[in-house]
């Protein structure tokens, strides 16, 4: 279900946690849907458990996860409404950046040569 | 972090005039998984025998939870060990070897043997002198896990092992990690199958542990770093070049601080950066006791 | 250790059961072929050959599997100690072996002789033999380790076992043979079950070393060579030992080989002052005076080892005579018969090569106070008497064909030597030869009866007197009476029952005969005559009565003090007793042997050596 970039900066943990977001803007996740136990999240993604328990724990206290009822963790009905929140930020922060740049006389090859850079950066 | 559930206090041994562990420290908490990461030859082998008790130190002291390895072997009863060989009585199956082993374990798990064994697909009534070298890895694995130790050895665990045997035996030692903190060692030359699981990598050279990085520390903050040369320039550290073209560099670099150091060296014209892949990350590694061996 | 000793041993029980079945199998089919109709010749080869050339093989193969590195990958990830392991597996070949051999031994009873061969000497032979394939085993599992090779171990292990084996058991052979100790023989023989042990404790040390790397130092190593050798030094230790003691045995020389003469040979003890003892392994002779102090007359060598078991013993005696003033006559033979004389306090002086073909008899005796050598040919009874005098040429006088011509000679000899009687034609009278000449030494009031198998009547010299003792007919009845020179006869003592053996003399001049009545069948020699050291009859003494509350089957008067007199009881008690009254003087030892008076005590001989229990019944030793 989520593939993780071994090359990336971002901890396991925030891809884990990155990964689930991103399942539920696709609404492949839903709202009362058990996510993985984290034995199977951890053997799939071949990964150490404690990793995906910390991933999970985060959620929750993000309010992802519903509070968790015994061992199971549920999407919460706010995870949507979350990741909704979360990319239409990102989104508007982008369109700003991108607007302030050409307002600075940027062109737009040399915007996407900026973007190329900062993809090999993080990514 | 309290990391005296193991500790390895200056290890020496040396065979005759060779000269394989000098001054090795280790200390790990309970629960921790730590990789350790050297050449061929490097001593890992060794330094797990040590821990088992199958070899004396010349010096040093060795500690498992309070616990001593002896020459009674004692210890090996808290101790898994998948060896890098595994090696069984050739005429015995595997019930055979379950049977034979639970004698010498006071909680040995019979049903846990059995399933883990069913998990893999270990054929049980076929004579282990005929195992190749998949299942030798999977009847072994069986018997380290069965009777709960708390400290897990693996020695190379998943070379030579096909894509689908070492995603089961890498299964097998999630579940492991899931159902009980257990302590475990990944003695290997290959650490990408497990760069995922462990907590800390540790490097053995020149008989030491001559580095050990938290593991998300490592990948956060490892780059590589091409860059060209100024016109008759020298590199100022030798050491860390992985390749080298003309006037092109590659450098591998450890630790974020480090990056802006290494960018804004003198001797170089232009560079960029980018972070490593694991495998460049344990080159970089490897790379750096280069020169010691 | 039990689950890895139960593993090798499952292993092994194939193998066995495999060479049982065949060694079974084997007897009975073999036997139809003549070669082997004798299940017997089949059993010894399976005893002295193929047993313990399994019990090397199993052990050596046994070693080499354990110390294999699928073994020890196996097994050495086990919470057993690597001793443990190791001991387990050595443990498990030893007693593989034990079960062919307790079968092989057991089956042997069925079979008509085979007993013979393995239990023949019996408890020790089956105990050595048993433990000595044990010890094989064991330390050809050792090497086997250390060599990880099968031959090598058998080899090494066979060799060690062979070489401790017989270490220990020709000590114990000397022992037992040579030295007449038992029991030291027999623990001895359990011991050999000691440097198997050893060699499997070894192995605590040995795998440390060899499996867990430890630093081969003092700590380990020497434990280890010690326990591996301990079986070796202790095997030349014993032998050593033995050997040594060996060389110390005291054995007293023998007068000579003619027991149909016996009546010549010294029934006086009067010359028992000296005794010649003999070491046959050093060749050595000695004297031991009436003081009780050993002095060598002929200096003999030490052996070697490989002299030691070439040729450990040699009786060279074949005659000897001591004399009472301590000269002594001996005639050798190690390859040729040579006579020796030593003066008194003077050592052995070679005197001539006899130059006898044909291993005649030989014997020493003293006729009056001239010493003689006797010689009959074993083949045609030819008998020969030579005169020996120190300095002069050995002369034989044919003496006669046969024995009775033999002693007559000898007979006519002693009666010109003047110190013996003989009894006149119409037995009235007593004749001696007075000066070369025969003259009646006094008349009887009766007939003359004649002791024992004795026709002469030896003079009686105790104190100043000397008497002739003979029996008379009086009455119909033997009475013992006796004559001086120059004097009538008198009766010595009350006509007792039964019948009388001659005078015997002690050496401080006592003599004594004895009453012997049979009684259920048996002599028994109850009542004794005895004359003091200074000439007085002392009343008959019923050594049964005096010695009331002891049980003994012979007993011999060697002294008399006064009105007491020493007996010596089977040859191992001194006592004494005046008829009524008996007290103990000393014990000389159930192991004693040898028993003589000589002056200063008892001389005898044990298992330690020379002793002498002197007359006041302290005891010391000689050596």
């Amino acid at each position: 279900m989520i593939t993780l970039n071994q090359t990336s900066q971002i901890p396991i943990y925030d891809q884990i946690k990155l990964g689930l977001k991103g399942l539920v803007k696709k609404a492949l996740l839903k709202p009362g849907d058990i996510a993985p136990s984290i034995r199977k999240m951890a053997t799939d993604l071949k990964v150490n458990p404690n990793t995906v328990a910390r991933a999970y724990r985060e959620l929750t206290a993000e309010g992802f996860f519903e509070a968790s009822r015994g061992q199971e963790n549920i999407i919460s009905p706010r995870a949507s409404k979350l990741a909704e929140a979360a990319a239409k930020n990102i989104a508007q922060g982008l369109e700003t950046a991108i607007k302030s740049a050409f307002e600075n006389g940027f062109t737009w090859d040399e915007i996407e040569t900026i973007i190329s850079s900062i993809r090999r950066k993080l990514i | 972090m309290n990391r005296d559930f193991l500790s390895v206090n200056s290890l020496y041994k040396s065979f005759g005039r060779t000269v394989v562990l000098s001054g090795l420290d280790l200390r790990a908490a309970r629960g921790e998984v730590i990789g350790i990461l050297g050449r061929n030859g490097a001593g890992k082998t060794t330094l797990l025998r040590l821990i088992l008790g199958l070899l004396q130190a010349d010096s040093g002291t060795i500690a498992l939870d309070g616990k001593v390895p002896d020459a009674g072997g004692a210890i090996r009863r808290h101790i898994g060990y998948v060896p890098e060989k595994p090696a069984f009585h050739s005429q015995m199956t595997a019930e055979d070897v379950f049977r034979f082993r639970s004698a010498f374990y006071g909680n040995w798990d019979m049903e846990k043997a059995l399933s883990t064994a069913k998990r893999l697909e270990l054929p049980l009534d076929k004579k282990s002198g005929v195992f190749s070298k998949g299942n030798l890895a999977k009847l072994a694995w069986c018997c380290a896990i069965a009777h709960d130790p708390q400290l897990l050895l693996l020695d190379e665990p998943t070379s030579g092992l096909d894509y689908l045997i070492k995603d089961k035996i890498l299964d097998g030692l999630i579940g492991e990690l899931v159902t009980a903190k257990k302590t475990v060692i990944i003695a290997s030359h290959v650490m990408e199958d497990s760069f995922n699981l462990i907590d800390r990598l540790a490097v053995l050279s020149a008989g030491k542990i001559k580095e050990i990085h938290e593991a998300e520390t490592l990948k956060a903050g490892a780059f590589l770093v091409t860059a060209r040369l100024k016109e008759s320039a020298a590199m100022p550290d030798p050491a860390a070049i992985l390749s080298s073209e003309g006037r092109i560099v590659s450098i591998g670099v450890i630790g974020r601080e480090n990056l802006g150091k290494v960018l804004a060296e003198s001797c170089f014209e232009s560079a960029e950066h980018r972070p490593m892949t694991p495998a460049e990350i344990f080159r970089a590694l490897l790379c750096r006791t280069k020169e010691e061996l | 250790m039990n689950r890895i000793f139960i593993l090798y041993f499952k292993k092994n029980l194939p193998g066995v059961a495999t060479g049982l079945a065949v060694a079974l199998l084997s007897i009975p089919l073999l036997s139809r072929f003549s070669l082997f109709a004798d299940p017997d010749i089949l059993l010894f080869f399976w005893v002295s050959i193929a047993l313990p050339a399994a019990a090397v093989v199993l052990g050596g193969m046994t070693g080499a599997e354990a110390a294999s590195e699928t073994a020890k990958d196996a097994e050495a990830v086990l919470p057993v100690s690597g001793f443990a392991r190791l001991a387990g597996a050595g443990l498990a070949a030893i007693a593989a072996i034990a079960v062919i051999a307790a079968v092989l031994l057991a089956v042997s009873g069925h079979l008509k002789h085979g007993t013979a061969y393995i239990q023949g000497g019996l408890n020790f032979g089956s105990a050595a033999y048993l433990l000595g394939l044990l010890e094989a085993c064991a330390f050809s599992f050792v090497f086997g380790k250390l060599s990880r090779s099968m031959i090598a171990g058998a080899a090494a292990g066979g060799g060690l076992a062979v070489l401790t084996t017989t270490g220990i058991l020709a000590s114990v052979a000397v022992d037992s043979l040579l030295l007449g100790d038992g029991r030291a023989a027999y623990f001895k023989i359990l011991m050999l079950g000691v440097p198997g042990f050893c060699a499997i404790l070894s192995l605590k040390y040995l795998s440390e070393i060899s499996e867990r790397k430890t630093k081969a130092g003092l700590r380990n190593l020497g434990p280890a060579i010690l326990l591996l050798t301990i079986g070796l030094i202790a095997s030349g230790g014993l032998l050593a030992v033995s050997k040594a003691r060996a060389h110390k045995l005291l054995i007293p020389a023998r007068q000579g080989d003619l027991a149909y003469l016996n009546f010549i040979y010294a029934k006086n003890t009067r010359d028992c002052s000296y005794k010649l003892y003999e070491n046959p392994v050093k060749g050595e002779f000695s004297v031991v005076g009436p003081e009780g102090r050993a002095r060598v007359v002929k200096p003999g060598k030490t052996k070697s080892y490989t002299e030691f078991f070439k040729d450990p013993v040699h009786y060279a005696t074949e005659a000897s005579l001591v004399r009472g003033d301590g000269s002594v006559w001996l005639v050798t033979r190690e390859k040729e018969y040579k006579l020796y004389y030593a003066r008194p306090g003077g050592p052995l002086e070679f005197q001539a090569d006899l130059g006898l073909k044909d291993n005649p008899r030989l014997a020493m005796f003293r006729l009056g106070d001239k010493p003689y050598l006797a010689m009959t040919s074993r083949y045609d009874s030819m008998q020969y008497l030579a005169e020996l005098a120190p300095g002069l040429p050995v002369k034989w006088e044919f003496t006669g064909a046969g024995t009775d011509e033999g002693r007559a000679a000898v007979i006519k000899k002693k009666k010109a030597s003047g110190k013996y009687a003989w009894l006149s034609e119409d037995k009235r009278k007593l004749i001696a030869a007075v000066n070369g000449r025969e003259a009646a030494v006094c008349s009887l009031p009766y007939k003359g009866a004649a002791f024992y198998h004795a026709p002469l009547y030896e003079a009686v010299r105790s104190g100043n007197k000397t008497r002739f003792f003979l029996p008379l007919m009086k009455n119909g009845k033997t009475a013992l009476y006796y004559c001086m020179p120059g004097k009538a006869a008198a009766e010595a003592w009350d006509a007792p029952e039964g019948y009388m053996f001659e005078f015997r003399t002690n050496h401080e001049g006592s003599a004594y005969t004895a009453v012997t009545r049979r009684i259920n069948g048996n002599d028994e020699k109850r009542v004794f005559y005895v004359i003091n050291e200074t000439g007085k009859m002392l009343p008959p003494i019923d050594a049964g009565k005096a010695f009331a509350g002891r049980s003994f089957k012979r007993a011999l008067p060697v002294k008399s003090v006064g009105d007491e007199v020493f007996f010596l009881l089977d040859g191992r008690t001194l006592a004494k007793t005046d008829g009524t009254k008996a007290s103990s003087v000393a014990e000389l030892g159930s192991r004693a042997s040898d028993a003589a008076a000589v002056r200063d005590g008892i001389l005898f001989r044990d298992k330690s050596g020379l002793h002498i229990a002197g007359w006041d019944g302290e005891t010391r030793s000689l050596n």
